[in-house]
């Protein structure tokens, strides 16, 4: 082939290949009546364009819906057993506290409706129960040490991110920082 | 002087028979191990048995579905953790009696969210049977075999000492490290027995 039948049939297959390749075909326009112009629906965003609809909804986080998970503690309807106002109080506090940094813990709550939380990494495990009174108390065990550490009775104001980082770091590096 | 089986007879149906268990020493719950608890069950629980915990209620799992949560540990302090000793049932009957549970459950209580059998836990009794406590290394936990009319499989897992805050959270999270990754589901995640 020759080279100037090459650049052509090059550039034809390659405007070919980018055409298949778009996302978007330009809408078709049909004129029907002159002046009139008709568009056939335009495709949908693709999923390489997102519909503002979805750019402008906040984005719901893991924070967001353990928060959310703590209001249902309230829920009479649903289960006869709930927690207080207090203690769901309590844990709202602790886990809007917590700084990004820390990993997320999962919740749980006994038969007594006692709200609890615990995080399990391979540096340890560690957890928290909400009492009466805006108190918690906190546990902890390095998986690397074996070292333990329980600090009861704490007013829900003590969980600052400086003493979230101070205990709950072991949780990534399985070492208990200084009491 | 009372024996295994007539703490267990007299006790029958309390809901705090661990905590009464807690008053003794750790000698005569270790020595009560030896001895069976129940006519009706088929010796005392050694130590190489594997016990399944059934799962019915659906908050005590955690969302990855690999572990317990450890509020699903909250019977061994006070009316005895449920398990079933392995060597003394068959998978069907698991399954019967952990749906019938559920079931009894359900009509019990109406109002609260209804359960079923998910699964189950497994631990081995020797496993169990070795968490001690922080500060001074005594036996937590102490397995009986409870076996019943309707399960000669029954096996309680009890507290047995009374301990102060630290020592409950120690060794709850004992019994939650030994029960995670242990978990046998009833169906396969694409519903499948």
């Amino acid at each position: 082939m020759d080279p100037v039948t090459l650049l052509v049939f090059t550039s034809l297959t390659a405007s070919a290949a980018v055409t298949a390749r778009s996302p978007w075909s330009a809408p078709r326009i049909e004129e029907k009546t002159p002046g009139l112009v008709i568009f056939q629906s335009i495709p949908a965003p693709t999923n390489l364009l997102v519909a503002p609809a979805v750019v402008a909804a906040p984005l719901v986080t893991l924070k967001d819906r353990l928060l959310t998970e703590i209001q249902q503690f309230s829920l009479g309807a649903a289960d006869p057993v709930v927690s207080t106002h207090e203690d769901i109080a309590t844990a709202e506090a602790i886990l809007k506290a917590l700084p990004a940094g820390l990993p997320l813990p999962v919740l749980m709550r006994n038969d007594n409706g006692q709200i609890g939380m615990y995080w399990d990494s391979e540096g340890a495990y560690a957890d928290i129960n909400i009492e009466p009174g805006h108190i918690f108390s906190f546990f902890s065990r390095s998986r690397v040490s074996g070292q333990e550490r329980f600090i009861d009775a704490l007013q829900v104001t003590a969980f600052t991110s400086a003493w979230a980082f101070d205990n709950l770091s072991v949780l990534v590096d399985g070492q208990l920082a200084a009491a | 002087m009372m024996g295994c089986k007539d703490f267990f007879e007299a006790n029958e149906g309390n809901l705090q028979k661990c905590k009464n268990l807690q008053d003794l020493d750790e000698a005569t719950l270790a020595r009560w191990e030896a001895e069976s608890a129940s006519d009706l069950s088929p010796g005392v629980v050694n130590d190489e048995e594997v016990l399944f915990q059934q799962i019915v209620d659906p908050t005590h799992l955690d969302p990855q579905r690999i572990a317990l949560k450890p509020t699903a540990f909250q019977d061994s302090a006070n009316k005895g953790l449920s398990t079933h000793r392995v060597a003394f049932t068959n998978w069907d009957d698991l399954v019967a009696v952990g749906q019938r549970r559920a079931e009894q459950y359900n009509v019990a209580n109406p109002d609260r969210p209804p359960r079923s059998l998910w699964g189950f836990a497994s631990f081995r009794t020797k496993d169990v049977r070795r968490i001690t406590t922080p500060q001074d290394g005594r036996r937590a936990y102490f397995v009986y075999d409870t076996g019943n009319e309707n399960d000669r499989s029954h096996a309680d897992v009890c507290q047995g000492v009374a301990g102060d805050k630290h020592t409950e959270r120690s060794i709850r999270a004992s019994l939650y490290d030994l029960a995670k990754g242990s978990l046998l589901p009833v169906l396969a995640e694409n519903g499948d027995p």
